[in-house]
């Protein structure tokens, strides 16, 4: 059993704020453009 | 299953962890001839495996990643440790990279953290990871990327870290053996130079038609008898 602060983890100092990257915004970079009519 | 089954199921799954930063790149693993196509042993060797990893409460083992790119003709090893924890219906899974070795220069000091959660705080910055997530730290670029891999679920529908990846990424002994031979042609692998008769090799050779073809060409995969 592994203690479960191995998982703990800081956002180091002089690092820049995380990129959140949620699903959604996944989603959208690789809809396909639409087709001109 | 011992460390050395362990410690190669962990560099497929970094190279899981992995794929989608390694466009354009070709990942060439060691190849070596099939000797029979046993289907039944095959088989067999493939829903053990299965069955031993759907136990696994917790482990760590060590871990190496080659990344070759042999259009560039060059070679990234990088090597670290790996923790896997089951809590109930959650898991965990968290991969620390201390060494990294570009092709014939000197083994380095280097840190890369990836860490799979579920249902988390982000430190520091007090926002809700909800669903799990990969956090990817790169102390080189002193970056912090949060990449959503999936929604939250029901409680009784919790995702496992493992399970995750195997989605995306053959994990031999983590996937389902039917799924894996959906995808590969398996075969056992003739034993290599110096590796001894008490592990046995599959050769998984990726189908022309597999979502892997433009990823991978074949995996060799060893485990103990």
């Amino acid at each position: 059993m592994l203690s479960e602060k191995i998982f703990d983890f800081q956002i180091p100092k002089g690092f820049d704020r995380p990129e959140i990257i949620p699903l959604e915004k996944k989603a959208q970079a690789v809809q396909p453009t639409k087709a001109a009519p | 299953m011992n460390k050395k089954t362990i410690t190669k199921a962990a560099t497929i799954l970094l190279a899981a962890v992995n794929i989608c930063w390694a466009c354009g790149c070709e990942k060439s693993l060691p190849v070596s001839q099939p000797v029979n196509t046993d289907t039944n042993s095959i088989d067999a060797i493939l829903r053990q495996l299965r069955q031993k990893t759907k136990e696994l409460q917790s482990y760590q083992c060590q871990i190496e990643y080659l990344f070759s790119q042999p259009l560039f003709e060059s070679e990234t090893l990088r090597k670290g440790e790996l923790y896997y924890q089951r809590f109930g219906k959650k898991s965990k899974l968290r991969i620390n990279f201390q060494t990294l070795k570009q092709d014939t220069e000197k083994e380095q000091k280097y840190i890369e953290q990836y860490i799979i959660l579920d249902d988390a705080r982000l430190p520091d910055v007090d926002y809700k990871l909800d669903g799990v997530w990969l956090v990817h730290i790169d102390y080189q670029i002193k970056t912090v990327k949060c990449h959503q891999l999936a929604q939250s679920a029901e409680p009784n529908e919790s995702v496992d870290a493992f399970d995750l990846v195997s989605r995306n990424f053959p994990m031999v002994g983590f996937t389902q053996a039917d799924d894996l031979q959906k995808e590969f042609e398996i075969t056992l692998a003739k034993p290599e130079q110096g590796k001894t008769e008490d592990l046995i090799g599959l050769h998984l050779k990726v189908k022309p038609d597999s979502s892997y073809k433009d990823d991978y060409k074949s995996i060799d995969f060893w485990i103990d008898k």
